[in-house]
């Protein structure tokens, strides 16, 4: 299963993935969704590193799907449905007509809440995955020779965000042996800010010694090409990816794009 | 190769002069070592060498440097490149990439080299420095020595004339250290390779080199072989010392040299100090696992036990498992199996004032502790969060540095001064242990010799010293008892003397110079011979 996989297929598929959810929107879809993206990661096989960003974001989406839940159930417009519990109610002033703050609580609410988070969550997800697949630093590998800075720079920016929740929690860690239960912001900020400031003096200095920008036309050791295989299972669906939204179809069409999607990374990686 | 003619240095906001009219030449294939103390400019002359001084840091250069013919004062230090490589005090800091080889193609894509030469010019540098099975891996997941290995491919890989290393060993242990250094050994003699190296450990260079640039104090400096430099040196590893103690007609370099005219001598008898202070860690069938995996520990099984008046080492090769030890004793580490009991209490149990009274925790990077923006503001809120009386805990800094300029910002002290604010902290809470990760990095012998005498001081007062190190010299000097780590087992628990004088690779030069006489230190050499 070791293949060269283009570090654009899995974004590509990601973006795929996420336009057929937002046209399905159906919890079941969103959940599948979520499942596949995890089950492509660990059959592609990523570094301990790769797989924690996937995990991060599989964190931050069950953090968006609470706090979307806690909402529905604070705030909302009424919805009529079976009364699951209720909760004491505020009084809001005459023209805030149509919002409430506490009262019934209904499974018709929650459900389409669970829906729209549900969709959120999907969507970190995938890209999440994508995120894990291929590092940002390979994709900028294949942009343009133009943007060839920029590139750099965002590579560079990107491989530092690890080395500085690095320093983050040592510093934590440091005033943890002062005795400091809770640690301020100043606390923590100020070594964590001297640190990265010393680390991007040190990269800078690097960067210099090595000659960075300063010639004309950099090259590329080994350029990463599309092959048939993947071009060929991503094309159509792509090309189906792009005119739906206008397309006013029955969701069939959504389906059938949400099925091949799930059997692409298969027939990729096989 | 290097010209320097009459060059000095000076940085801006600054009255003292880096470097006063310095002047040499350095030829091909010379193997040459920046000696001095801690912030005498070793680095800067390194730095100077590529234009990175003062193209990159700014300050006031004159006299003319010539690299390769090139004078430094007219290209900037990126237009060198293909001449000179560098390799910063900490590599990790100057990666730029995650793979092995992709770090290594980095500097010939900006060079703008064509694809299929730079395949070449890669695998021969994978080759030269044994890469090859680590090329694909991910640079964070290397070991010290590999990644140490991995910058020095990445700037051997424009094929430069000359390579300059700022300190390439100090958070090496002993054994990734000798791989490294008998690599640039190879490659001066092989390539004919110009290299610079700026340390502090001369035990493990000093048989390598070919010529000593000393930097002094004031900004002068002067060149020499090294045995000339070695001769009068003010630093000078524990074999020099040696040689000036037995009086030996010319300096020893090397342990062979020194055998060969080793003074003999009757040894006297060696008193045991027996330690049965009160038991004040008590570590029982500890394992710990690595955070991402299940199956791989990180400590498997260490029973381990320490005492009042106790000065413990912890030594084993990087990533042994000797921090985890270390931080599970201020229960920082989550446990897997096992106990450990810090004043008959489990670490993790402890609330904040309750910590500090038992232990006091120097971290790897003694900075991380230091927040305020003055070391007499660090002091007054050391006093306040350890509630002790005011000024406590400056009267120990001033009581463990001398001199105390308070007005200094924690970051503008030297390594050396930032362990003691470091440790000051912690010692104004009147901890039961002192434990230390590392404290030797980037301290020269006379910082080094200070520490000594401090955790000597501290121990003395009941307390136990535990520290983490790779400085076999160190141990020596300080410790009592020393305990080996090995993939996270503990595989020998011993008195200093044992420790040291059974394994070629953790032995301290005293120990190489005299075999089987189970003597550690220059000062036991000195009673022995009776001076």
């Amino acid at each position: 299963m070791k293949r060269e996989i283009h570090p654009v297929f899995f974004w590509l598929w990601a973006a795929c993935l996420v336009t057929a959810l937002v046209r399905l929107d159906e919890i079941l879809f969103s959940l599948t969704a979520i499942f596949a993206t995890i089950l492509v990661v660990k059959l592609v096989g990523v570094t301990a590193t790769r797989l924690s960003t996937l995990s991060l974001a599989l964190r931050l989406a069950g953090l968006a799907l609470l706090i979307r839940m806690l909402f529905a159930i604070l705030i909302g417009v009424p919805m009529p449905g079976r009364v699951l519990f209720s909760i004491p109610q505020v009084n809001l002033p005459d023209f805030l007509v149509g919002i409430r703050v506490g009262g019934e609580v209904t499974t018709q609410r929650l459900l389409s809440a669970f829906e729209e988070a549900s969709l959120f969550a999907a969507l970190i997800v995938a890209f999440g995955g994508a995120n894990a697949l291929s590092t940002p630093s390979k994709i900028l590998k294949v942009i343009p020779r133009r943007l060839y800075g920029v590139g750099v720079a965002t590579a560079l920016a990107t491989t530092l965000t690890p080395q500085f929740a690095n320093s983050i929690t040592r510093v934590k860690q440091a005033q943890y042996i002062r005795g400091q239960k809770s640690s301020g912001w100043r606390r923590i900020g100020t070594p964590v800010f001297e640190d990265a400031l010393s680390k991007s003096l040190d990269l800078a200095t690097a960067l210099e010694a090595r000659g960075y920008g300063l010639y004309e036309n950099p090259t590329r050791y080994r350029a990463i090409k599309w092959d048939g295989a993947q071009l060929v299972a991503l094309l159509p669906l792509l090309y189906l990816a792009a005119i739906y939204p206008i397309l006013i179809l029955p969701s069939i069409l959504s389906l059938l794009l949400f099925i091949a999607l799930l059997i692409t990374p298969v027939v990729v990686l096989q | 190769m290097i010209q320097f003619k009459n060059v000095s240095l000076i940085y801006p906001n600054s009255e003292q002069t880096i470097i006063e009219n310095l002047s040499f030449s350095l030829w091909e294939s010379e193997f040459v070592l920046v000696v001095g103390q801690t912030g005498v400019g070793k680095s800067s002359v390194l730095r100077l060498m590529n234009g990175l001084v003062p193209h990159h840091t700014g300050g006031i250069l004159s006299g003319e440097i010539e690299v390769a013919g090139r004078s430094t004062r007219l290209i900037k230090p990126g237009e060198l490149s293909d001449v000179v490589g560098i390799v910063g005090q900490n590599p990790v800091n100057g990666f730029v990439c995650e793979i092995v080889e992709d770090e290594i193609a980095f500097t010939l894509e900006t060079l703008g080299i064509a694809p299929d030469v730079m395949r070449k010019r890669i695998e021969e540098v994978l080759d030269l420095l044994a890469l090859s099975e680590l090329r694909s891996r991910e640079i964070a997941s290397l070991s010290g020595g590999e990644q140490q290995r991995v910058a020095i491919a990445a700037a051997l890989v424009t094929q430069p004339k000359v390579l300059l290393l700022d300190e390439p060993t100090s958070a090496l242990d002993p054994i990734a250290a000798e791989e490294v250094l008998s690599i640039l050994h190879r490659l001066v003699h092989d390539l004919g390779l110009t290299v610079v190296i700026a340390e502090h450990r001369l035990e493990r260079v000093i048989q390598f080199v070919d010529r000593i640039l000393l930097i002094r104090d004031s900004g002068r400096a002067e060149i020499g072989s090294t045995r000339e430099i070695m001769a009068h040196s003010p630093i000078a590893p524990p074999l020099v010392e040696l040689s000036r103690v037995a009086s030996l007609p010319e300096v020893a370099l090397t342990v062979r040299e020194f055998r060969k005219q080793a003074p003999e001598f009757q040894l006297p008898k060696q008193v045991q100090n027996e330690r049965n202070g009160e038991v004040l860690v008590r570590i029982q069938d500890l394992s710990v696992n690595y955070r991402d995996s299940d199956s791989e520990f990180a400590l498997k099984k260490v029973t381990l036990e320490i005492a009042a008046g106790e000065i413990l080492a912890i030594m084993g090769r990087n990533g042994a498992g000797k921090s985890t030890l270390l931080k599970s004793l201020v229960g920082l580490t989550p446990l897997l199996s096992g106990r450990v009991l810090v004043l008959g209490k489990d670490p993790a149990s402890f609330s904040g004032r309750e910590l500090i009274k038992a232990i006091g925790f120097v971290p790897q990077e003694a900075g991380d502790l230091l927040i305020e923006t003055s070391v007499a503001q660090e002091c007054a809120r050391a006093d306040q969060d350890n509630g002790c009386t005011s000024g406590k805990t400056l009267a120990i800094y001033r009581n463990l540095t001398g001199d105390a300029r308070l007005d200094a910002h924690p970051r503008d002290l030297s390594e050396g001064q930032k362990l003691s604010l470091a440790l000051s902290l912690l010692l104004s809470a009147d901890p039961k242990i002192i434990v230390l990760d590392e404290p030797t990095r980037g301290l020269d012998y006379q910082a080094k010799r200070k520490l000594i005498g401090i955790l000597k001081s501290i121990s003395t007062e009941g307390r136990a010293v535990l520290l983490a190190t790779h400085d076999v010299e160190l141990v020596a000097e300080l410790a009592d008892r020393v305990i080996f780590i090995a993939e996270g087992e503990l595989i020998s628990d011993s008195s200093v003397r044992a420790a040291l004088t059974s394994s070629p690779a953790f032995a301290p030069q005293v120990a190489k110079a005299f075999p089987d006489k189970g003597l550690l230190t220059v000062n036991e050499v000195k009673e022995a011979l009776g001076k």
